[in-house]
């Protein structure tokens, strides 16, 4: 793999990616909305986020 | 929505439409003599919308010198209820100044007696295979620090999907269960214990709050276009920072830094999704940061941004090469927000946000487009007119100047004036001091700014075209640009500014007053990028708060760094004392 440290047991890059792992509990994270709509759904969206005035 | 804060952002999109309106007005004062032609309407439409962005990016200083919430809490602070996770994303950098971070902040957490409520985690997407291997040996020096063991860790994937927002996402998806609150940092990012125990108490308090954003100053410049940037972000940004929070409300801004999230609302709101396409504008999103503040938005958490929390700190560019190549990142990230913008249910101020961001870097053609149409304007004297315009005078281009003048440079001068009579100068080594500062600020920032124009302008025609940003490789353990460096990296602008004066010289005389002072500077690009990279480090000028009384956090990681680095004779942690089976 190329690496050279000297006095150390890093061999491989797997070495780099296992240590010190991180606790274990999952938290999903939906992937969300950002796309691909009618342009009549983009200009009712447009006109209600007008809202603030 | 308060009714206060929709007269403020009305009143503001009002007065900032309103100026630009008069702006173009004088402009066709100018332009009308003699009828005007189809460049002329082009032009005072440029000088319209280049103007809004104008006025737009100065009007939150007018709201930020009537703000006081920039002063250290003097609130006790008070043991967080919610457990924070420290995320320190990192991609090849230097471990040692990244785990010396690291080590100074656990320190400062131990003195408050509040580590227990505080992990450290290190995300490492590092694929140089060299750096990742002393990433794993310095982390083990990490690992000697007190009350390090299960409560720093360190992580690295070996592919870096979806870069810093892919990384985090990562994180979370396998441990964001374990905590309340994520505090995200940058690999240069460095925040004393009392500032984290302060954003983590104020998510505790207001449990509608997803994002609470820091202004982090700018500590550690060394060179000359470093340390302004320093005084610049030190002295101005906080004021401007202060005045925009009043329009944004509860829209604020996501830097990507030193800011913390509820890990809850952002894991429920941010997962971001592969954009159609193919990059620039597919795939990815780049700017992550801005789309994940709107996306909480969107959901109905508050994304607030705090002044009142000091002690939050980050490095910037020592040169205008580092810059520009940051520069040209951003440009790609804000440009593909235009994919964003028409994205269901959206706040209308992250909508404008996201505008705001392409603005800041289209209007960069835009200003030269107008610069050329001028120039061809008057080369072209005769061309016939499309309408008549009664009124006109040659007077409304010189009180259009003043007017942009008056934009860019009172803002400035009213910080400075404020200063003086609230005594936030002595800050800054006092009124003379800082006033000569910003002056020098002013004169540097506008030799620089055709150069940046310029830059910007290329950095968004490689975006539309696809291409790299083909800067040359820079020494990361050297500031200094070389002559030959700068030339190889600009060496279009200076053709560029010599055939712009040249053509200005033979055909359009009569605009060589604005062309000159535009075009100079960018002949001498090379120049003032080598000679502004040189070391400056304890000049009586640029003087930041930070190097007037330097934070304690910032003496400890000094300290730490010195006492790691191997030019005190440690030349791996080894030295140090840890045991190679740490790494088995």
């Amino acid at each position: 793999m190329g690496l050279s440290v000297e006095g150390t047991n890093v061999k491989h890059e797997s070495d780099l990616t296992s240590l010190y792992p991180l606790p274990n509990a999952p938290l999903a994270m939906p992937k969300q909305v950002l796309e691909r709509r009618p342009l009549l759904a983009v200009v009712i969206d447009a006109l209600r986020s007008l809202a603030w005035f | 929505m308060n009714g206060r804060l929709t007269a403020t952002r009305t009143a503001a999109l009002a007065t900032t439409a309103g100026a630009s309106l008069v702006g173009g007005w004088l402009f066709l004062r100018f332009t009308g003599l003699g009828g005007l032609t189809l460049i002329d309407l082009l032009r005072t439409g440029l000088v319209v919308i280049t103007g809004f962005w104008l006025v737009w990016g100065a009007y939150p200083v007018q709201l930020g010198l009537l703000d006081r919430s920039e002063r250290t809490g003097d609130q006790p602070i008070r043991r967080p209820r919610g457990k924070t996770v420290v995320l320190v994303p990192i991609y090849n950098e230097d471990p040692i100044a990244t785990f010396s971070r690291i080590a100074a902040m656990n320190l400062s957490l131990i003195d408050l007696g509040m580590e227990e409520r505080f992990h450290f985690v290190v995300l490492s997407d590092t694929q140089n295979l060299e750096i990742a291997s002393r990433e794993a040996l310095w982390f083990a020096r990490l690992m000697r620090e007190p009350r390090s063991t299960g409560r720093i860790f360190y992580r690295r994937r070996s592919k870096n999907i979806g870069r810093k927002a892919g990384n985090i996402e990562d994180f979370i998806a396998q441990s964001g269960a374990a905590y309340d609150y994520a505090l995200v940092l940058d690999a240069d990012s460095l925040m004393e214990g009392e500032a984290m125990v302060r954003l983590a108490t104020r998510l505790d308090e207001d449990t509608q709050l997803g994002l609470l954003q820091t202004v982090p100053r700018i500590i550690g410049a060394r060179t000359v276009f470093g340390r302004v940037m320093q005084f610049a972000a030190g002295y101005l940004s906080p004021i401007y920072a202060a005045g925009a929070a009043k329009l944004q409300g509860n829209e604020g801004p996501y830097w990507g830094h030193n800011a913390i999230v509820r890990l809850s609302a952002f894991a429920g709101s941010c997962g971001l999704p592969k954009l159609s396409g193919r990059p620039p504008f597919g795939g990815h999103i780049l700017s992550h940061d801005y789309v994940e503040a709107a996306l909480l938005s969107r959901s109905g958490w508050k994304v607030q941004v705090d002044l009142s929390i000091t002690g939050t700190y980050e490095e910037g560019p020592e040169n205008l090469i580092e810059y520009a190549k940051r520069d040209r990142r951003w440009c790609q990230g804000n440009l593909q927000h235009s994919r964003l913008l028409a994205a269901p249910r959206l706040k209308f101020w992250s909508r404008l946000t996201f505008l705001q961001g392409i603005m800041a870097y289209l209007a960069s053609p835009l200003w030269l487009v107008l610069l050329a149409a001028s120039i061809i304007a008057a080369s072209f004297p005769n061309m016939p007119p499309v309408l008549s315009f009664v009124g006109a005078t040659d007077q409304g281009i010189w009180a259009l100047s003043l007017a942009v003048v008056t934009v860019l440079v009172l803002p400035k001068i009213l910080i400075l004036l404020a200063g003086a009579v609230t005594g936030r100068n002595k800050r800054f080594g006092g009124t003379l001091r800082a006033g000569t500062s910003l002056l020098a600020e002013i004169v540097f920032s506008t030799c620089l700014a055709p150069v940046m124009l310029l830059l910007q302008s290329w950095a968004v025609v490689q975006v539309l075209l696809g291409l790299d940003g083909g800067w040359p490789a820079t020494r990361r353990d050297n500031d200094q640009v070389s002559m030959k460096d700068a030339f190889a990296g600009t060496w279009w602008i200076t053709c560029i500014g010599i055939i712009v004066l040249t053509i200005t010289l033979v055909w359009a005389p009569a605009t060589l007053v604005w062309v000159l002072p535009a075009m100079l500077p960018a002949i001498a690009a090379p120049a003032l990028i080598s000679w502004s990279s040189r070391g400056f480090s304890h000049a009586w000028l640029f003087l930041s708060e930070a190097e007037a009384a330097p934070s304690p956090i910032v003496l400890s990681q000094r300290a730490i760094a010195a006492d790691w680095h191997p030019k005190t004779g440690l030349s791996t942690p080894l030295d140090a004392g840890v045991p190679a089976r740490v790494l088995a």
